[in-house]
């Protein structure tokens, strides 16, 4: 054939592949105008070129070392990668002797060797075959391993080498004495100050690697190791990637899990919801693990683990864990609340970034080391905290709060025109009752914002967002605050209801969560009352004011009450 | 002990210099990259032989561009110079990829490679195909149309992307796409034994 004439075998191939699929036969036909050799060329290459689909589609490198590899394995028939079993003392690995066994989990046996060349000692983790059959995913796993290893992180462990002798694949990486969480673990609960310590670390490391597009994906105990100076150290990430498909996915991976129990189970644990659907876990799903881990240290319970697989998988997607404070009363509230959020089932609702996470834990580590008795007075509710001082109506603040705690007033209303102050009356008012609500998961005082609603039947929604009760099925807001009120109000709570004016078609809901919880009283806010069986209305008159046409000297003003509530120091 | 990645990372830079020199003529430099490009075939060689498994098909691309990476440090590269760098890469690799296919033909009796139609069809499946007759091939269809031998060359020996392929040529991303999958289907009919016959017996009716 000439150039000349492939051109036009080529630019007929491509005339008829512009045309749609069901024209083309007739088009072809049509155009090769009677030059038969011409038009079965063309439908030649056309048939070919749908054979040909997925032919030169693996680079060469990759084509040639199928082939490599086919070779070899013909030539060693014996080739079958040998089981890691346990390696003896003095066995070399590469550069590498070994010389004890430090312990083995689901993810391969780890020993302590020495490094020949650098005569340096370091852990050497041996992959089991099942991980490092998969050369995709063995590359992406080296890949990942090396980026966390890069960020070169106090509290990411460092990877020196990954390395493969024979047949077996094994990581070698920076030893560390001491004890996984996990050990740590095996005693019960860890001292709340340790727990915050390591949490506060874990989270640093785990911040630093989400920020570099890490996820670890198999946070749990054995995984964060505690050296004997202190430091923590999270191991393995990126080595969940290696899991066999579906080893780490609830829809494939039961049967797995029931042949090998002990050594997957103690992943399974720790797993996300997202995890446990198999959706798609991003560096939330981490922060999930995270939060179970911490809540064990705390409490010493796992709160997910149960008899079999599908009995955990099920708890993890649908079950509360037990709140932290209840479970251990002295808990810094601050820390529930963040165990709580990163065990938000939808991982919407945990933390935006993980750095804010470990923000928050970076505080409570300072609150609570430099004044471990401070827990005290953390205050166990989300009552706005008042910078400015309070002036002029401590008079009405004390009447009010007498007032509610008096047995017989289960609602009290502050009433008066808007803009008087009520609003910041009244948190006073809570403010100083908080420590007569000390409870925040059983009880506790809490604000509940309204001025943006306009829909009365929206209230019991806004209550229970406030209260962090949890959605089920397909309750009511409102059937699901009256069940929660009924079963678990077992400590006194205050709700303060901040402006309800123009909710005042809502007050019957107001009798009704009254009515249900024999231990809750309401505060409101409204320029007019509720008028609801057993309301006290707490009316607020405006505070005095200096005479506006006879302004006396600016030095004079702040003695006005009204004046110092407004421009106090902030 | 493997210590490929570390020593091809270090190597990259000195791919760069030896790549530039081949291309200049130096035919010692060719001597010198070949174990280089040896070393990643046989680490993917390592890493294949741990999963034969029939059926088993192996997105390997992304992993492949990292063997090609490691081996050209293209980052550090002047913008001018990469377009230069891929065609040259793809050279390269097609050069020592065909000649080490053709050794081992020769080593071990022609024909005892040679690899049915269907199997080099789904390569995925993991049947391989034979390097030196597609390189045959290609020799003969750079007699027809040098611009999609060139396109086999990067995209199949360079590991190119059709945008890369595309910058190197200088033409349009669907040209690329175009000539690839004319040239595929043709290498195909070429290998698979010929069914173009037809064509030929046309030409020397002719």
């Amino acid at each position: 054939m000439t150039s000349d004439r492939w051109k036009q075998v080529d630019s007929l191939l491509q005339a008829v592949l512009d045309r749609p699929h069901h024209e083309r036969d007739a088009f072809l036909r049509h155009a090769a105008a009677g030059d038969e050799p011409l038009e079965r060329e063309v439908r030649s290459l056309l048939a070919s070129r749908q054979q040909a689909a997925s032919f030169l589609e693996s680079p060469a490198i990759e084509v040639a070392a199928r082939a490599v590899a086919r070779r070899h394995s013909a030539s060693k028939p014996e080739n079958a990668p040998k089981s890691s079993g346990s390696l003896a003392l003095g066995a070399k690995l590469g550069p590498y002797e070994i010389v004890a066994p430090l312990g083995a989990g689901g993810m391969g046996e780890v020993y302590r060797a020495r490094d020949t060349r650098l005569e340096r000692s370091v852990a050497i983790k041996i992959l089991p075959s099942a991980f490092s059959a998969d050369i995709e995913r063995l590359y992406r796993f080296e890949r990942e391993a090396r980026l966390a290893s890069a960020l070169n992180h106090p509290n990411i462990v460092t990877i020196y080498e990954l390395g493969q002798d024979g047949p077996t694949h094994y990581i070698a990486m920076e030893l560390i004495e001491g004890q996984t969480v996990g050990e740590l673990l095996a005693a019960g609960p860890l001292p709340i100050r340790n727990a915050i310590e390591i949490a506060a670390q874990v989270a640093e490391g785990l911040a630093k690697a989400h920020e570099a597009g890490i996820a670890h994906r198999d946070l749990k105990p054995g995984n964060l190791m505690v050296s004997r100076d202190g430091f923590v150290k999270i191991l393995d990430f990126g080595l969940a990637k290696l899991a066999p498909p579906g080893e780490l996915s609830a829809t494939h991976g039961l049967s797995a899990w029931h042949s090998q129990p002990g050594q997957v189970m103690g992943t399974l644990q720790y797993m996300s919801p997202e995890q446990a659907t198999s959706a798609e876990p991003d560096f939330r799903s981490d922060q999930f693990s995270f939060g179970l881990v911490l809540y064990e240290m705390v409490t010493g319970k796992c709160p997910f683990r149960r008899s079999s697989a599908a009995e955990t998988l099920v708890a993890i997607l649908r079950e509360q864990p037990e709140p932290v404070g209840v479970l251990k009363p002295d808990a810094p509230a601050p820390l529930c609340w963040a165990i709580e959020r990163c065990l938000a089932k939808e991982p919407d609702k945990r933390y935006v970034s993980t750095r804010d996470l470990a923000r928050e834990l970076a505080a409570i580590r300072d609150r609570f080391s430099d004044k471990p008795d401070n827990r005290v007075a953390t205050r166990p509710s989300n009552i706005p905290v008042q910078r400015t001082g309070f002036v002029g109506r401590e008079k009405e603040v004390a009447a009010a709060q007498e007032l509610l705690l008096r047995p017989d007033v289960r609602l009290l209303t502050i009433t008066g025109p808007g803009g008087i102050g009520k609003t910041r009356l009244a948190v006073e008012v809570a403010s100083g009752l908080i420590h007569r609500f000390p409870d925040r998961f059983l009880g506790g005082a809490h604000f509940v914002p309204l001025s943006s609603l306009s829909d009365p039947s929206l209230i019991a929604s806004v209550i229970v967002q406030t209260l962090g009760i949890r959605e089920a099925g397909s309750q009511s807001p409102l059937e699901l605050l009256r069940k929660n009120l009924q079963d678990s109000l077992r400590a006194p709570m205050l709700l303060l209801l901040d402006n309800f004016e123009q909710l005042i078609q809502a007050a019957p809901i107001v009798a009704e969560l009254l009515a249900v919880a024999p231990n809750l009283k309401i505060l409101v806010t409204s320029r007019a009352p509720l008028h609801v069986y057993g309301e006290r209305e707490f009316p607020v008159s405006p505070l005095a004011l200096p005479d506006s046409r006879s302004l006396p000297p600016l030095e004079a003003l702040s003695q006005y009450p009204a004046v110092a509530l407004s421009s106090g120091p902030l | 002990m493997e210590k490929a990645a570390q020593s091809a990372e270090a190597a990259a830079g000195e791919v760069s210099q030896l790549l530039r020199a081949w291309s200049g003529g130096d035919q010692n430099a060719l001597e010198r990259l070949t174990p280089i490009v040896y070393d990643e075939l046989h680490r993917l060689a390592r890493l294949h032989m741990r999963r034969e498994r029939p059926g088993h098909s192996l997105q390997t691309t992304a992993l492949v561009n990292e063997a090609y990476l490691r081996l050209v440090d293209y980052k550090r590269m002047q913008w001018q110079d990469r377009a230069h760098f891929f065609a040259v890469s793809a050279q390269l690799m097609r050069r020592i990829l065909v000649e080490h296919a053709r050794r081992h033909n020769l080593k071990r009796g022609a024909g005892l490679q040679q690899v049915s139609l269907d199997e080099a069809a789904v390569m995925g499946g993991g049947r391989t195909t034979d390097l030196a007759a597609l390189d045959d091939a290609m020799h003969a269809l750079e007699q027809l149309d040098p611009r999609k031998v060139q396109v086999v060359e990067m995209r199949f020996f360079g590991g190119l992307s059709v945008e890369e392929t595309a910058e190197v040529l200088k033409v349009s991303a669907v040209t690329v796409m175009r000539d690839w999958s004319t040239a595929k289907a043709w290498l195909y009919r070429e290998l698979a034994g010929g069914t173009g016959d037809d064509f030929r017996s046309m030409e020397t009716s002719r």
